[in-house]
């Protein structure tokens, strides 16, 4: 048994055996609010039952009829915290266990804090934010149809949840999505989540688990002056529990099954399971000292990236070779994605050229599907007084899982952990953290087939022999000739080649054993990554020390990436050391102008080592219209720095290489003058093939004749100059709006201008220069041998624009019946000549309507989502096509037993199971059943 | 507060300052050279293999690409700016072929598709200009000319017209110009150009020249000869120093395979259609054949070798054959009518390809226009050069065996032979060819070709695998670690679509 494994055992026993001793009777109070004047009920009010010396807890909400039931814990007095927007918090006391409380509450504003788990439909803090945010506390997760609060967040106005794997999912808003997500930054306690060396998103591969979330915050769009210069489409914020005001102990377990079968996918059938148990214990000592720890035991099946349509030249469904289709390249099939071309001539004595490509490797020929995500976090906190605490963190993962980033990527063995000490106070914070990650044995699945396929035989050969086949051979037979020329070029062995590797036998196992094992690279595809990051953030606030300002507040952050891949992303070696670090200070101050009119300006200054400093004003407003209604407006402009992967990968991926865009990186391969653009070559060969093989005009003089189009393709000097930080300019209106205390309507239109935005070049590198010899260079481009497609990181040459809408409309009726429906519309205008591939990535229309009701009787509660997103184009280094459009439905049914703090939760996920891509290349998103059980006696009280 | 204020504020400064990031120096160049030799001064001597003549022509761009200024400016021996052979500034071309005087303006070939759904392209001969050298009488490294003959190494009056224009006045052999130099290491091409030129000129030179005094330029050297003059070119550049070493370069025995011979074969057509034309041809070939059967019908006990043989065509069929003069044949006539000494070129006979650009004004197809006897090889001739190549390379490999280590040799035939592997244009076979980091070589006048338009010449991607070959054998017989060229930067043979 693997010795992490024990590891595990022995963290989780103590707590098994704590559960077992555990009370499983539970004890509260029952009660009704009402209006202190009107004596009416006062629907959804928001109660807690803090104990003496707890600064914060979990409560309930009244139902429409301001009736609720919190359970209470401890000895006698208990103490009712009883709060409603429009109203003055009251607290009430009891000595004893009541059934028939009633709490009179008299109207009046509240003050409310930062972030508070309340009963309310919306805050007034939320309503007047200037920018839009959406926060989610842990009963919204819980109560949401969806397996964790990774996916509760696809359901959620404007995010796009890109499902990569059944333990990793990446979060974005406003476009761009990308499994990197370099625009969308992740903070767990204000730790950035981000994978330092690769760059994955790793999603909630490492942080807290469900038990240990006390909320969500989300904010779309451009946040660069609070949250650092990569935040350019927005932030999400995942907020833990604190061991000094919830401790105990929780636990829940989960179990699901994925429909994965390829057929009979209407046919429920039970297999493919994942199970995750997590675990949360909290104890705390004279409400001085805090100590938690929480993990999460997933082990089961990922999702199965098995999309064999055709993405190369022909038709989509050209799944196998043809006569028809010698090029074909399966979207999850791998080896067979760069092209080359060949000319044959028929009997007729007329050229015909077409596309061929080697037979490639099914992704599930290449690697498993076994997922698993082992995570902890421990945390100790120190209360030195009511204002300063120290705290402690620790997180750590090992996961199993695959990925789609430049390439699809086997995560083995890959492990994460982050270490934070902070100093937090009333007026400051102090945050200080290190990530370090080890890639383990992960490998690299695309490259992994392209290795293995020209391990037989370079491409060259394999297209010299396909093309002598065809020369010594009639068409009289078109499909015996086809199949026989393939067959001979794959196995032939006089060149002194080997035969193909075929799956399945002993020579492919080895040789792919061999390959996966080694990360030298050209010769293995393992993964080495063992890079770190540093990061302190600090925050002082002069709200206290001055009156002009309603609030005033500067800090400062610093970061170091210290990225360490040993040549395998980097061009880092022993004796190449890679760093790059960066910082910034900034300043918030809000005005008020008026009872209304609120104003907040804020200037932040970025440096970045290899890059030259920039300033990122941001200017808001927000008026209140009426009560509850208020509108906002804000203009910012910010600047995004190439991540350490923009700046700094050298990366190759069997059919590609892609490199970072700093000049000491892109002149080394000298492409200026040297290479052609990747779409001029393929139109170049849209119009020889016309010429050839309709107009049967001879190859090589169809070739010639048009040599002068690919002239204007050449990447001319002075292409690359030095990379440049991406610029945001972002204008942004919206509305939102609370009636009724029930309904809430909220709209947000923007419109961001991008200036120098850092997307990839794709280039096509010839070994003889397109300025030495034009006509030599075109045919060498078009031979995968005697070329090399190469993504640059570039500036776009022209500007980028993008625009969207966002709505919502969400209403909880009288009756306890939620309704919410919000869509997004988002758009990207780029100029037609710019020949950078931005990766907008992004549906133009998503609509998400949930419907719910979280007591339909005492115990029960049941939640429905549907999920629709438009077709739309996918762009990356790993693959381009079309996403299609779909609409998912997810249900969920809850049973509540507050006598023993457990929820049951029985759901799934894509219920119908249709087919579902959300990204080009990914996973099948396949239907997901799951049952959970979850004791936790914070989460009794949600209701 | 202020305290802890101050501490953040250190701590950020500190890590500021603590970090800083330079992308890394690329290392320096490593010095080349060889443990064994002293490559310092090294010269080469040759002929057309070196000279940096290029689809035909000298030109200022295409001696730039000859071998020897290619291989010492990529061992870092001479600056990029530097020229170690004889130098012409011309900046059209000068075609060494087809010009007969140093006067002539004939430029450079180049090759072309005349029509959009041609399968085989033409040649063209580009106009050019007067040739001169720009550097005459200079200290050189490569004493390389097109066409030298190693007698033009001892001979007191040479007879390469080169060599005769850069060294106008040269008192003695230019042997003695050579070893002036101080040559510390050599390369020798010897036997090549005696090969090629007697092949080039249909073997109607003398092929075994016995007497050096009675040399002409198209005349093949005995073996003895051949060895003789070769044994005393290597014994005085070894005789410069005891530490002079060298390396000599050998004839590939696939010589006739090179594109400049055209091998005939019912329907030759490696490098253009030769098919019949002019008028009357068809009854010229008509009156022709019946003639010959009234006058084998007459001489029924008629000796073999007095037999001529019939023009085979067909009427529907464009490809005629070629039409090869041919004095060896006997005197014939039948009723008045005096046979042409011409008969059809035969099958595995070579025609020189250097005069292809001429057949379609009826050069080789036409009764008064026929193959000259020193245009086509016949197949005792062939087989005559490749026994003589098999000789030469064998007197080449003794003098390098009997060297005493001093000298090594550079397979460069071998290597072409290995890129004819396979290679038959009776079948239509393809060579084998190599492949050079995933692009494809193959040692004919194609896309993917290394011989120049003129068919013999390597193009610069040839000259570079050319030269790696020489490479190679300096560092293994030497322990050198000069650095390989990379024939995949350089142009290859250019076609275009109009003449």
């Amino acid at each position: 048994m693997p010795l992490k494994l024990l590891h595990t055992l022995r963290l989780f026993l103590p707590l098994c055996l704590y559960l077992l001793s555990a009370p499983l009777n539970a004890q509260g109070i029952k009660g009704k609010v009402i209006d202190a004047s009107t004596k009416e009920p006062i629907a959804f009010a928001s109660i807690t039952a803090p104990r003496p010396g707890e600064r914060r807890a979990a409560g309930v909400s009244a139902d429409e009829n301001g009736e609720f039931f919190i359970v209470v814990q401890g000895p006698a007095p208990y103490f009712l915290q009883v709060s409603r927007v429009g109203y003055i918090t009251r607290t009430v006391s009891y000595d004893s266990l009541v059934n028939n409380a009633v709490i009179e509450l008299q109207e009046g504003s509240i003050t409310l804090q930062s972030f508070e788990i309340s009963g309310e439909k919306i805050s007034e803090e939320e309503l007047r934010y200037p920018t839009d945010i959406i926060r989610a506390t842990q009963r919204d997760i819980q109560l949401s149809p969806s397996f964790n609060h990774m996916d509760m967040l696809g359901n959620l106005k404007g995010v796009d949840l890109t499902t990569q794997s059944t333990v990793v999912n990446s979060v974005n808003t406003r476009g761009f999505n990308s499994s990197a997500n370099p625009r969308f930054r992740q903070f767990v306690d204000g730790m950035d989540s981000q994978a330092p060396g690769f760059g994955f998103s790793l999603g909630n591969l490492i942080g807290p688990n469900v038990l240990d979330i006390e909320g969500l915050e989300l904010i779309p769009g451009p946040t660069t002056a609070s949250y650092g210069p990569s935040a350019m489409n927005g932030v999400l914020m995942v907020h833990t529990k604190s061991p000094l005001d919830h401790t105990g102990f929780s636990i829940a377990a989960k179990g699901a099954t994925i429909a994965l079968e390829e057929t009979n996918k209407d046919f429920f059938r039970l297999g493919n399971f994942i199970s995750e148990v997590s675990a949360r214990y909290a104890v705390s000592w004279n409400d001085k000292l805090g100590f938690k720890i929480s993990g999460t035991y997933l082990n089961g099946v990922d999702f199965h990236a098995r999309n064999y349509d055709n993405k190369g030249p022909g038709e989509i469904f050209d799944r196998e070779y043809s006569k028809n289709n010698q090029g074909v390249d399966g979207i999850n099939r791998y080896g067979d994605d760069r092209a080359s071309i060949l000319v044959a001539r028929k009997a007729s004595g007329i050229d015909t050229v077409f596309y061929v490509t080697r037979n490639g490797i099914k992704e599930e020929d290449l690697t498993d599907y076994k997922a698993k995500n082992y995570k902890y976090n421990a945390q100790l906190d120190y209360l030195f007084n009511d204002n300063l605490k120290l705290s402690l963190v620790s997180q750590y993962a090992i996961a199993d899982a695959m990925i789609t980033n430049v390439d699809r990527f086997k995560l083995k063995d890959f492990e994460i952990q982050q270490h934070k000490v902070e100093l937090t106070s009333n007026t400051f914070f102090f945050r200080a953290y290190m990530t370090s990650q080890n890639a383990g044995n992960s490998f690299n699945v695309g490259s992994l087939a392209d290795l293995i396929v020209r391990s037989a035989k370079p491409d060259e050969v394999f297209v010299q022999e396909l093309g002598e086949y065809f020369s010594r051979r009639t068409f009289a037979s078109r499909d015996a000739l086809f199949f026989n020329a393939r067959e001979f070029a794959n196995n032939n062995t006089a060149s002194g080649y080997l035969p193909r590797f075929v799956p399945g036998t002993v020579r492919y196992d080895s040789l792919r054993s061999t390959i996966i094992a080694s990360n030298v690279p050209g010769e293995g595809v393992g993964l080495y990554d063992r890079s770190r990051l540093y990061n302190i953030d600090a925050e002082y606030s002069l709200k206290e020390k001055q009156e002009f300002f309603s609030d005033l507040r500067f800090g400062a952050n610093y970061r170091l990436n210290d990225p360490n891949t040993n040549g395998v992303a980097f061009p880092d070696d022993n004796n190449n050391d890679i760093t790059n670090y960066e910082f910034g200070v900034y300043g918030e101050a809000k005005r008020s102008l008026s009872e209304k009119t609120e104003l907040t300006v804020s200037l932040r200054y970025d440096k970045n080592e290899n890059f030259k400093a920039k300033l990122s004003p941001r200017l808001s407003a927000v008026h209140q219209l009426k009560e509850n209604h208020f509108i906002r407006f804000s203009a910012l402009r910010g600047f995004r720095f190439p991540t350490v992967v923009e700046q700094f990968q050298d990366q190759f991926l069997g059919d590609k290489r892609v490199i970072g865009g700093l000049s000491s990186i892109v002149n080394s391969y000298d492409l200026e003058n040297n290479s052609f653009y990747l779409s001029g070559l393929r139109a170049y060969n849209d119009i020889v093939f016309n010429d050839v093989n309709f107009n049967e005009v001879r190859y090589q003089t169809a070739r010639i004749n048009h040599a002068e189009f690919m002239r204007q393709h050449i990447v001319s000097e002075g292409t690359f100059g030095e990379l440049k930080p991406e610029r945001i300019t972002t204008f942004e209106i919206g509305y939102r709006g609370m009636v009724q205390d029930r309904r809430v309507f909220e709209l947000t239109i923007y419109r961001n201008y991008y200036n120098n935005f850092i997307g990839n070049i794709r280039l096509v590198k010839p070994r003889t220069s397109p300025s030495v010899d034009l006509i030599k260079a075109i045919d060498q481009a078009n031979q995968s041998g005697s070329s090399e497609i190469i993504f640059v990181t570039d500036n776009s040459e022209k500007q980028i624009i993008t625009q969207g809408i966002d709505f919502l409309y969400d209403i909880t009726g009288t009756s306890g019946v939620h309704f919410s429906v919000n869509a997004t519309y988002a758009d990207i205008i780029q100029d037609a000549d710019d020949p950078l591939v931005p990766g907008f990535n992004t549906a133009p229309f998503k609509w998400n309507v949930t419907l719910g009701h979280r007591r339909i009787s005492r115990a029960f509660g049941a939640s429905l989502s549907w999920r629709a997103r438009t077709t739309f184009e996918w762009q990356s280094p790993f693959a381009d096509g079309s996403v299609d459009d779909f609409s998912t439905f997810d249900v969920q049914l809850s049973y509540k037993i507050p006598e023993i703090f457990t929820l049951i939760r029985l759901g799934a996920n894509n219920v119908h199971n249709i087919d579902q891509f959300n990204t080009f290349g990914g996973p099948e998103i396949n239907a997901f059943y799951y049952l959970s059980l979850t004791y936790d006696p914070f989460q009794a009280n949600y209701n | 507060m202020r305290t802890l204020e101050k501490l953040l504020t250190s701590v950020l400064l500190l890590s500021l300052a603590a970090c800083s990031y330079d992308f890394p120096v690329p290392p320096e160049e490593e010095k080349q050279f060889a443990e064994r030799a002293d490559l310092s001064k090294m010269v080469f001597l040759g002929g057309t293999r070196f000279s940096g003549v290029l689809d035909a022509a000298y030109s200022e761009t295409s001696m730039e690409g000859s071998v020897p200024n290619l291989m010492l400016r990529q061992a870092n021996f001479v600056s990029e700016s530097d020229i170690v052979t004889p130098y012409t500034s011309i900046s059209s071309s000068f075609n060494v072929y087809e010009n007969s005087t140093l006067n002539g303006r004939l430029g450079s070939y180049s090759l072309f598709y005349p029509d959009i759904d041609t399968v085989f392209f033409k040649r063209k001969i580009n106009s050019g200009e007067a040739f001169t050298f720009s550097n005459k009488n200079a200290d050189v490294q490569a004493f390389v000319f097109p066409g030298l003959s190693l007698t033009d190494f001892t001979a007191t009056n040479p007879s390469n017209t080169y060599l005769r224009d850069f060294y106008p006045s040269l008192a003695a052999p230019l042997i003695e110009k050579v070893l002036q130099a101080n040559p510390t290491f050599f390369v020798l091409d010897a036997g090549f150009d005696e090969m090629m030129n007697f092949g080039l000129n249909g073997a109607a030179g003398n092929p075994n020249l016995s007497d050096i005094g009675a040399f002409a330029p198209n005349d093949l050297m005995s073996p003895e000869l051949f060895r003789n003059q070769l044994e005393q070119v290597v014994a005085d550049l070894l005789a410069t120093s005891a530490e002079t070493k060298g390396v000599l370069l050998n004839i590939p025995n696939s010589l006739l395979n090179l594109p400049v011979f055209s091998q005939v074969n019912p329907n030759l057509k490696a490098y253009g259609t030769l098919y019949g034309e002019g008028a009357g041809l068809f009854s010229q070939l008509q009156l022709f054949n019946q003639k010959l059967t009234e006058f084998y019908r007459k001489n029924p006990n008629l000796p073999e070798d007095q037999k001529r043989d019939y023009f085979q065509f067909f009427s529907d069929v464009p490809f005629w054959g070629i039409i090869a003069a041919d004095a060896t044949l006997s005197d014939i006539e039948q009723d008045g009518y005096v046979f042409p000494k011409l008969r059809p070129a035969f099958s595995n006979e070579y025609v020189v390809y250097r005069k292809e650009n001429q057949i379609r004004s009826g050069y080789g197809s036409n009764f008064n226009s026929p193959i000259p006897n020193n245009s086509f090889i016949t197949r005792a001739e062939a087989n005559f050069i490749k026994e003589r190549i098999v000789q030469y390379n064998e007197i080449i490999r003794d003098v390098v065996q009997n060297s005493n280590g001093r000298l090594a040799l550079a397979n460069v035939g071998g290597q072409l032979d290995d890129l004819f592997a396979g290679y038959s244009r009776e079948l239509g076979n393809g060579p084998e060819g190599v492949t050079v980091d995933g692009v494809f070589y193959e040692p004919l006048i194609s896309e993917f070709g290394i011989i120049s338009a003129d068919g013999l010449n390597f193009n610069l991607p040839g000259k570079a695998i050319f030269a790696n070959t020489i490479i190679d054998e300096i560092n293994w017989a030497f322990g050198g670690n000069l650095k390989r060229l990379n024939p995949n930067i350089y142009a290859g043979t250019k076609f275009s679509l109009s003449p």
